[in-house]
């Protein structure tokens, strides 16, 4: 029988292990009943029913219950019975087709779509937890300046003001926003860069795709990111991309992953996943095969695989620097199933996006496992433009930004510098539904509504549009960013939600047959929450081989010595939630920690060196406590970003270390890893909360496990119960003969 | 032995306390500070005026509801001659024309006769007194004496058929009323029988233990014996059923801001209950209408044949002043439980008058079963389930197959689950 562990030690030594947990248990229920302070629940338990017991003495009325029915009841509207409305999630680059669950004026609960055909009815842990989002007490609750509440009317005087008189003394200012997938709102902004010719838009993202954007610029002549179609891989190879948990569009690779590898009937077929990782992931803990890499191999690995592939076909290979990995299996395999295999990368690094590119030709994938006509719209920042950007801050080039969405003084290598230029700019706006640390340099705010408040539309993917709409009045001060932009370019009436309707009616209304009235084109659509024009025809781009022999030339051989790996957590992803609780509270898929990051180790390293979990070890100086984690690759540390929000809220300040000022930028992109770290021991320790070594299963069978050959003989297979039957067995023998 | 048990209790609390023929002063400080508590008590009516709409329960019973002082106002605190333009002596007559004491040949009947001033337990069609002084606290003396004099629904002209009242005595009742409206109604003291019996017992039980230990007065012990007994478990008893009582409402009936008789809308008129309370086959809750429920039939109904025009006033006003109406609610269960009409009405297929009684014939609409758990537990034992041609039982396989082979000729509610404990407290 398989056997399955929690932790190294049990594996190590079950008996001793059991026997510390045991003792532990013992010892926490006799420190319970001994010394521990009056706990929450004894202080309820007297408290109550000293309360009940002394209203009784002293009102001996029971109070009385009133029930206000609605003077005018709306047809749709019941008290107490919930009604499912259609949005859109988008936030931090992640999409998100959901139902919202709306109770006596309340939204409660988030579900997926299921009529969305690119999240499927999926939804990931942050989506689910938005919902906590809209209820958070940090939120402003009006507009500020410079610290102190103030008006829209003193805010829009200001500001239409300020930007008139920049106008006319021709002094650019820029609107900095996070990728913008809404076409409204991009019509909205472009109708304020008309009005105001000074004004540049920038989009910037905390974890950018700019490798793949840069990469299809040179090999397509148009950025995008395109759209992979895991369903139809039957190879999928990924290098440090973890799809299935925060890379890009995960709910959606997630649906076409799980698609093509569910055995229904006899004759059903599994795709084989490769996955080249440093750290754990969930992707990686799925793959039918992983390969621990440090990251600096990713070149070379992905290098060596052209290259064996080009000669297997016959074409010629360029030089590069060897790989200390066997990859003839892998051609051979993809080789086998050329058109129906997938080959991603997560390395924002141009050049290796570039040979993935080139491999995905010389397979024959684009076309049918990436598809270029129908590209993913959630990455549209540019690490190279936003690098320019800094440095004509930095020469005071740009006298204002408006930030929306964004926070690069906290995610940015760069955060502090850009911090010091902000509070030089003769204009600073934030449009933050709450402080940040970007926020806190700005001296206007512009709250904006959340997205379970506001109207909004979105176009994750080309071709396929969804709306949002607003679930609840707007429980602050706060007005959408829309609004106030057509405000400030001079629209009589600033009216986002008409405009909206508007802009739908006008673009989308003739791309579909079903409705000839607008009225009803718009309630049906918002209704069911998503939008395919039937007549979408996305056509493939060509694929040129620019760049291809360049980029392999400049492929770097493997570092020696550590390197710390940056990975976004499935919890926390970027950071820009830290102050949801629920999110905080949710224990790392892998790792099983709930409130900090910490630097996974490898276990090799770990055992030699003496290090369990939650020792501290200094990672650049900067003092992480450890997680020994199986899987690690040797001679690399992983950690998560997203944690060490100085300005977030009660729930998020200060919980973990932040990363991203170890990011670096090179090439023009963010790189999410760095060679040549410094690890050391320290003799301290620091408490986790792991959650790891709980649920233990206790003997029975409850997960059950079998593999795809055995399922072929036996669909069955796994399903035998090998508990403690023969032990059982023996019991009752023995009970009959007395 | 039992006397000499006595007898060293009884020594073992002189030595105690020390003295010997202080036992008298015990028991005498003993009844004193029982009496004052007795008499205190009714001094707590600290009510505020809505509770006095619902009959409260407890120790301090109330199967009738006033019992308290003549509901004479509380005169205004600043005792200032004049208050809100009125002056007292206008005030002071006024309250007494209004319950008919002077003038004293009047043919007419006086005001209190049928606008009552003190809550009662029958239903009383006409609109109080207090009911009135809001309703015409901020209209005018003309309007006032239009209505009165001159009415126009058929049962205020058949009422106030040979009114001859002249203006300066209906000006003064106007001030009464105007001060009504705002000084509110008398405070209604709870009735305390119950816990003055309780108290009487217990000071009979406290005799008899210091007549058994200390005084020995009586010749035959059996006398104290079976007082200390029987006082004991009468007190018991009344804590035991208060207690089971407690968080029960029924037989609650209280007054609701208009007075809605279902028996002349679901009883006379027929209406059907579903068509009020309509989300009672989908929701939790049945659900009280909303007031454009009721302005269906009474935007052209205006009058009643019991209540006139007063009642249905109540609800066009609130429909245009967009006031809604606060019903109180009847029917409570605890927090800490679940229930669901639509499991019930819904699916189960249950009649309204299963659990509310006769509704169609309360003119007072009342709580008529106590909905504990006991109760709702007995029922799910005993009733039969409707199982046949309910979509909603189509899962249970195993159940039609029974009662199609005949093993069972009848599914109960409890047989589905109804009363695995985390259906309700779950």
């Amino acid at each position: 029988m398989t056997k399955y562990w929690r932790s190294i030690e049990e594996l190590n030594d079950p008996v001793s292990f059991r026997k510390a947990e045991m003792r532990l248990e013992v010892d926490a229920k006799r420190n319970g009943i001994q010394n521990q302070p009056a706990s929450r629940r004894d202080f309820l338990k007297t408290f109550g029913f000293s309360v009940a017991a002394a209203s009784l003495v002293a009102s001996c009325t029971k109070p009385v219950h009133k029930a206000i029915p609605f003077l005018i009841k709306p047809e749709e509207v019941t008290p107490g019975m919930a009604n499912y409305y259609a949005s859109s999630y988008f936030e931090g680059n992640e999409y998100c087709s959901v139902l919202v669950k709306v109770r006596d004026g309340r939204p409660i609960k988030i579900e997926g779509n299921s009529l969305s055909p690119v999240s499927q009815q999926g939804t990931s842990a942050r989506v689910q937890a938005s919902i906590l989002n809209l209820y958070d007490d940090f939120r402003f609750k009006t507009p500020i300046k410079r610290g102190e509440a103030t008006t829209w009317e003193e805010v829009d005087g200001y500001i239409e003001n300020k930007i008139g008189q920049l106008k006319r003394d021709n002094k650019k200012f820029v609107l900095l926003t996070s990728t913008i997938i809404s076409p409204s709102t991009k019509a909205v902004i472009n109708k304020f860069l008309a009005e105001y010719p000074n004004a540049q838009w920038l989009q910037y993202d905390a974890v950018s795709a700019t490798g793949i954007l840069k990469a299809n610029e040179i090999s397509f002549g148009k950025a995008f990111v395109p759209d992979y179609r895991f369903d139809k891989a039957k190879v999928i190879v990924s290098f440090g991309a973890d799809f299935l948990g925060t890379w890009l569009s995960n709910v959606e690779y997630t649906k076409g992953y799980s698609a093509g590898r569910k055995l229904l009937e006899a004759g059903d077929e599994m795709s084989r996943h490769y996955q080249f990782e440093s750290g754990m992931s969930i992707t990686g803990s799925n793959a039918d095969v992983r390969i621990p890499i440090k990251p600096s191999e990713e070149g070379v690995l992905v290098a060596s695989l052209y290259n064996a592939i080009s000669k297997a076909k016959g074409f010629s290979s360029v030089s590069t620097p060897a790989s200390t990995y066997d990859l003839s299996g892998l051609v051979t395999d993809l080789l086998e199933n050329e058109g129906k295999s997938l080959v991603v990368s997560g390395s924002n690094d141009v050049n290796i996006q570039l040979v993935i590119n080139g491999i995905n030709n010389l397979l024959g994938n684009y076309g049918k496992t990436v598809l270029t006509g129908k590209t993913l719209n959630t990455h549209q920042g540019n690490d190279t433009e936003f690098e320019t950007f800094i440095s004509e801050l930095k020469d005071k080039t740009i006298a204002g930004v408006m930030c929306w969405g964004v926070n690069p003084v906290y995610n940015h290598p760069a955060g502090t510098e850009i911090k010091q230029a902000f509070e030089g700019l003769e204009l600073s706006v934030s449009f933050a539904e709450k402080d940040d640390e970007t926020t806190a340099t700005c001296h206007w705010v512009c709250p904006s509504p959340n997205y379970l408040e506001s109207w909004n539309d979105a176009e994750p993917k080309t071709g396929s549009f969804s709306l949002a709409q607003p679930t609840i009045s707007k429980l602050f001060d706060s007005r959408q960013v829309q609004e106030s932009l057509l405000k400030w370019s001079g629209s009589e009436n600033s009216d986002f939600y008409t405009y909206l309707k508007n802009y739908w009616v006008e673009n989308f209304m003739g791309q579909q047959s079903e409705f000839a009235d607008s009225r009803m084109f718009w309630n049906s659509t918002l209704q069911i929450g998503v939008f395919e024009p039937a007549n979408f025809a996305g056509s493939e781009l060509n694929y040129s081989e620019n760049g291809l022999s360049e980029s392999m030339s400049k492929i770097k051989p493997a570092n020696n010595g550590w390197e710390i790996a940056f990975y976004e957590s499935v919890a926390l992803s970027n950071g820009n939630d830290a102050n949801n609780p629920w999110l905080q509270e949710l224990p790392d898929p892998i790792a099983k920690v709930s409130w900090d990051n910490f630097a996974a180790v490898p276990v090799k390293w770990a055992v030699e060196n003496g290090i369990q979990n939650e020792s501290v070890i200094k990672v650049n100086g900067i003092e992480m406590p450890v997680i020994v984690q199986p899987g690690q690759a040797a001679d690399t540390i992983s950690v998560a970003l997203g944690y060490g929000r100085v300005i977030a809220g009660k729930v998020g300040d200060r919980v973990g270390q932040n990363m991203f000022p170890m990011t670096v930028v090179e090439n023009g992109a963010k790189k999410l890893w760095l060679a040549g770290a410094t690890i050391e021991k320290t003799e301290k320790t620091y408490e986790l909360a792991i959650s790891q070594t709980h649920h233990s299963m206790e003997g029975r069978p409850i997960v059950r496990e079998t593999n795809f050959d055995e399922w072929k003989i036996n669909p069955a297979a796994g399903n035998e119960v090998k508990g403690r039957t023969r032990k059982t067995r023996c019991y009752i023998i023995s009970r009959s003969r007395i | 032995m039992f006397i000499t048990k006595l007898n060293s209790m009884r020594e073992f609390f002189q030595r105690k306390v020390n003295l010997k023929s202080k036992s008298n002063f015990i028991f005498l400080l003993f009844f004193i500070t029982c009496f004052t508590f007795a008499i205190n008590l009714p001094a707590q009516d600290t009510i505020p005026a809505d509770t006095l709409k619902s009959t409260p329960e407890g120790l301090a019973d109330t199967t009738q509801v006033a019992a308290g002082d003549s509901g004479l106002l509380e005169k205004s605190e600043d005792h200032s001659v004049v208050s809100n333009g009125h002056s007292h002596d206008e005030i002071n007559r006024g309250e007494r024309i209004f319950m008919g004491l002077l003038p004293f040949d009047i043919k007419y009947e006086s005001c209190v006769s049928c606008h009552i001033l003190k809550q009662t337990d029958t239903l009383n069609w006409n609109p109080s007194a207090r009911d009135i002084a809001l309703k015409y606290a901020d209209k005018d003396f003309a309007a006032f004496k239009q209505v009165i004099m001159q009415p126009s629904g058929i049962k205020m002209e058949a009422s106030h058929k040979d009114f001859n009242i002249d203006d300066e005595n209906l000006k003064e009742v106007k001030a009464y009323l105007d001060n009504l409206a705002q000084t509110g109604q008398a405070h209604v003291k709870p009735s305390i029988d119950n816990l003055l019996i309780f108290l009487f017992l217990g000071l009979l039980l406290t005799w008899a233990i210091i007549e058994l230990i200390f005084l020995r007065k009586l010749k035959w012990k059996f006398i104290p014996i079976i007082i200390l007994l029987g006082a004991f478990s009468w007190q018991v008893q009344i804590i035991s059923t208060d207690a089971m009582r407690l968080g029960r409402q029924q037989d609650y009936a209280p007054d609701q801001p208009v007075k809605f008789s279902h028996k002349v809308h679901a009883g006379d008129n027929g209406i059907d209950c579903k068509y009020c309370h309509t989300t009672v086959e989908h929701g939790k809750s049945a659900g009280i209408p909303a007031t454009n429920l009721c302005m269906n039939c009474h935007i052209i109904i205006r009058e009643g044949t019991n209540s006139g025009k007063f009642e249905i006033a109540k609800i066009v006003d609130a429909v245009e002043k967009k006031k809604p109406i606060e019903w109180v609610r009847i029917h409570n269960l605890p927090e800490h439980v679940f229930f669901s009409h639509a499991v019930h009405v819904g699916s189960g297929k249950l009649d309204c008058t299963q659990c509310h009684g006769q509704v169609q014939e309360m003119d007072i609409m009342k709580q008529q079963n106590d909905l504990s758990m006991g109760w709702c537990v007995n029922c799910h034992r005993d009733t039969k389930v409707q199982f046949a041609e309910n979509p909603y039982y189509d899962q249970y396989i195993k159940l039609h197959e029974d009662l199609r082979t005949g093993k069972i000729d009848s599914i109960t509610a409890e047989q589905i689950g109804a009363n695995d404990c985390m259906k309700c407290h779950y």
